[in-house]
């Protein structure tokens, strides 16, 4: 199941073919490494546009969020068996 | 000239981008819920459909026969998105493209296949690379290709999960006859199962019921939509889709609850919270409506009424009071588990009325919408609809009934 977790994350990336891709992300003082992005999605609220991430980090699955408005990163979920 | 369709056909479309998002659920039996704490199955994947669990199965229903299903909750913001990001897909394979639902779509390639694409079957496989690679390697879709939506769509309905299947003459008339109803587009389960009667249960059937019984049986309109499905032809509703719509004529949101509701304020809560997002949706459009109406239903019963108003609205307080004076004339005499309000009649909202109230009702109106746009939707809004942290959020649906609202408002 998803766990919600809605708590502030620190994200490193790249820019490739003028897109970010994260590469880890910092989260209670841990650093994780991103191995997979498998989904990326543009969402709205409003006119707030976000930026939603599944990546696979030390073989867990996150759910991360950058609010392009405010660009701020947050971690949403994360799968737990 | 004849026509070329594709139906293109995302398999198990929810169940399969949950999988494509999370590896830990490639390859087991994954069924779909709306929400944490929703019991019934709204999608499942192959897997789980191996194992004998389809769309609509209870959870527990569906933990009997697959004890090893995982139930995760839909994720309907992603799933739109896909399909925006499926459309530029499509159109780029052809102008001509209509988005049937949130995971397919028909294809006319009829003015561009002699120069573009002589190999339909091979444009069918550039598609299927496409979208692994828009999408992500575990998304697979099945193509149909006929001369007619109805045949494509029958063919990539059987075709094996991530395959292609062109209708020809040859395989036409097999195809009519072993297609069951429930995979022909436009014959639901009550019309089947009237079919049925008559052991009746492929549309190539039809062609030997006599005309005058076909026409006692389902009635004017149906005699007629059946006998052209019987020959493969386009029935009404798929040519329809050919007619532009200029918007939309109503716009309408429903919710089945978690559980019965007796309790008056709560009711007109949600009543007052699925008004909301009409509201957001029609002003956006720049639409204003004329006809309310609100739907209770219970485990057995049902009530619904309606208003048509003098002058078209689009103000949130304005449907609110509505909203209220109609809910107001039920007399409560059943517990409900599912809730509708709908605003139809709508127009394009042209010029601004004189009327000082209603410049007063425009002017909060658009304060709100100026807040709600810059801060998140319904961040907002009027103080009878429950706190923030309780309100129903928008959500798409996979037959995207919205889908001018969805697919064309950026």
């Amino acid at each position: 199941m998803y766990q919600t977790i809605h708590e502030p994350i620190w994200v490193v990336g790249i820019y490739k073919n003028a897109q970010f891709i994260p590469k880890k992300f910092k989260w209670k003082d841990q650093e994780l490494y991103i191995s997979e992005i498998t989904l990326s999605n543009n969402v709205k609220d409003g006119a707030i546009l976000k930026r939603w991430y599944s990546v696979i980090a030390e073989n867990n699955l996150y759910r991360i969020e950058f609010n392009r408005t405010s660009e701020q990163w947050q971690l949403l979920e994360i799968w737990v068996e | 000239m004849e026509k070329t369709i594709l139906h293109v056909d995302i398999n198990s479309y929810f169940a399969t981008m949950l999988q494509q998002e999370n590896p830990a659920l490639r390859g087991v039996p994954v069924g779909v819920v709306k929400d944490a704490g929703r019991t019934c199955l709204i999608a499942t994947s192959k897997e789980a459909k191996l194992q004998g669990v389809s769309t609509g199965f209870r959870k527990k229903d569906a933990l009997q026969i697959c004890p090893n299903i995982i139930c995760v909750p839909a994720s309907f913001e992603r799933y739109l998105d896909t399909t925006k990001r499926l459309q530029k897909v499509f159109a780029s394979i052809s102008p001509s493209i209509y988005i049937y639902s949130l995971d397919e779509a028909f294809i006319d390639i009829t003015d561009c296949r002699k120069h573009l694409y002589p190999d339909v079957h091979l444009l069918g496989k550039n598609i299927q690379e496409h979208i692994k690679n828009e999408l992500g390697s575990w998304v697979t879709c099945n193509v149909g290709i006929a001369n007619n939506r109805l045949m494509a769509k029958m063919a990539s309905e059987v075709a094996p999960k991530g395959d292609i299947i062109e209708v020809t003459s040859k395989n036409k008339e097999a195809l009519l006859a072993s297609t069951p109803f429930k995979d022909v587009c436009g014959i639901g389960y009550g019309l089947s199962k009237k079919l049925a009667l008559y052991n009746v249960y492929y549309p190539y059937q039809i062609r030997f019921i006599p005309e005058d019984e076909l026409l006692a049986l389902v009635g004017p309109f149906w005699a007629t939509e059946l006998q052209k499905i019987a020959y493969g032809e386009e029935p009404h509703g798929l040519s329809q889709l050919d007619r532009e719509q200029p918007h939309m004529k109503s716009v309408g949101r429903s919710i089945t609850g978690y559980r019965l509701y007796s309790d008056p304020t709560e009711i007109k809560h949600i009543l007052r919270n699925l008004s909301l997002e009409i509201i957001e949706k029609v002003r956006t459009m720049h639409l204003a409506g004329r006809h309310i109406s609100i739907g209770l239903y219970g485990q057995a019963d049902s009530w619904s009424t309606h208003i048509t108003l003098q002058s078209p609205t689009n103000h949130v307080f304005e449907l609110l009071t509505q909203v209220d004076k109609l809910y107001d004339q039920w007399d409560h005499s059943f517990k409900v588990i599912k809730f509708s309000v709908r605003l139809s009649l709508l127009h394009p909202q042209q010029q601004d009325q004189l009327l000082p109230a209603w410049q007063k009702l425009e002017s909060v109106q658009k304060a709100l919408d100026t807040i709600n746009s810059k801060y998140g939707r319904f961040t907002a809004h009027p103080a009878a609809v429950p706190a923030q942290k309780d309100l129903i959020h928008p959500e798409v649906t996979g037959f995207l009934g919205d889908r001018l609202y969805q697919l064309s408002t950026e």
